[in-house]
């Protein structure tokens, strides 16, 4: 199962990491995502694969639409999407974004959701 | 309350699953709130404790207003039968207000119902609702957050949270918070720790003895310290003596 990981900060990159590892298998691929910041793609993929993961970096791109990411997990078959949790609600919860609500709200996906201490996990994918 | 009557369902459905979502979202205040902010310019937030279902398509509302100022409620000429009102609490501007008022004015509880969502908290500020509900998993809040779009024709999510343990219905927390409220940090560690350690039960699986242990205190400082305690909840539940 292609998974996507889309990172947004630099914050809690190893705890990421780390949540990421126990939800992917050794032999699945890891397709890094860093919107406008290709820069800092390299050195994270090497974190993730420093943990035995198998880790693609796919072109840099401004285009962080809800639509341009599901057609690129799409093209690419993924049955997995992590999105990294920006920050958290007073009352502890993640905080939901433009991007995140236009993930969880979409028609022509579904599958299960998993909140973490640091990344939502959308699995289990099936398009419309 | 509408908890009593639909929850019920709603909590063994969401129960038979190992894991829910707990989701917060706000939209544009209407129905029943705004029609309160209406006849009280003074309102400036309302929360929903209950709602029973009654018969005609009406419902038994149980709400909480706050005011910046003295709350008159004039709510003669609208949907909404006011049942009884009382000061929430002295030194403060809250009222608890019972009323009764057209299902079809409190589309938010009507479609959570529906949708078998069990709803925490809704509280309402003239330009918007906040509500924290459950819900089962991702399919389940697509659903919710489409029949409340439709219904108010627009949605803002604003956090979510996986939860193993399904938190209390609507004005359970607010109970729980004012109790606590009252009391100081170090009153509410001893009330837990007694509490956790059997002390209240009946039979007492813990004497004051082996609690006072536990704390490292003297039996009697610990007796001192709980009469405090069980003095302060009487206040807040009988008012000062």
């Amino acid at each position: 199962m292609t998974t996507l990981l889309l990172l947004r900060t630099t914050d809690h990159r190893s705890a990421i990491i780390e949540t990421v590892d126990t939800v992917v298998s050794l032999t699945e691929p890891v397709y890094l995502i860093r919107p406008n910041k290709a820069g800092s793609i390299a050195r994270l993929s090497d974190d993730v694969r420093a943990r035995g993961l198998c880790c693609a970096t796919t072109p840099p791109t401004a285009d962080t639409t809800v639509d341009a990411l599901v057609r690129y997990a799409e093209t690419v078959n993924a049955g997995r999407i992590c999105v990294e949790i920006r920050d958290h609600t007073p009352a502890g919860k993640a905080r939901v974004d433009d991007l995140v609500q236009g993930l969880l709200l979409y028609d022509d996906i579904t599958g299960k959701l998993r909140v973490h201490d640091h990344i939502f996990v959308f699995a289990e994918l099936v398009y419309a | 309350m509408l908890s009593n009557a639909v929850a019920p369902r709603a909590v063994s459905h969401l129960m038979s699953t190992q894991s829910m979502l707990r989701v917060e979202f706000q939209f544009p205040t209407s129905g029943i709130a705004s029609t309160v902010f209406d006849c009280c310019t003074e309102a400036t937030t309302i929360e929903l404790n209950n709602a029973l279902p009654l018969i005609d398509s009406r419902s038994l509302i149980f709400i909480t207003v706050s005011a910046s100022e003295e709350l008159t409620i004039a709510a003669e000429d609208t949907e909404l039968d006011i049942v009884h009102t009382q000061p929430a609490s002295a030194g403060t501007h809250a009222h608890y207000v019972v009323a009764s008022t057209p299902l079809d004015t409190i589309p938010l509880v009507v479609a959570l119902a529906t949708q078998m969502a069990v709803p925490h908290q809704v509280t309402a500020t003239p330009a918007n609702t906040t509500a924290t509900v459950s819900v089962r998993d991702w399919e389940h809040l697509k659903q919710v957050a489409d029949a409340i779009e439709h219904e108010h024709g627009s949605l803002e999510l604003l956090g979510t949270t996986q939860v193993d343990r399904l938190s209390p219905p609507l004005g359970s927390e607010q109970i729980r918070h004012a109790m606590a409220g009252q009391l100081s940090a170090s009153q509410l560690e001893l009330l837990e720790t007694a509490y956790e350690m059997g002390y209240f039960n009946v039979p007492q699986d813990a004497t004051v003895a082996e609690l006072a242990a536990t704390l490292d205190i003297s039996p009697s400082t610990l007796s001192e310290r709980l009469r405090r305690v069980e003095r302060t909840l009487c206040e807040v539940v009988f008012g000062p003596s």
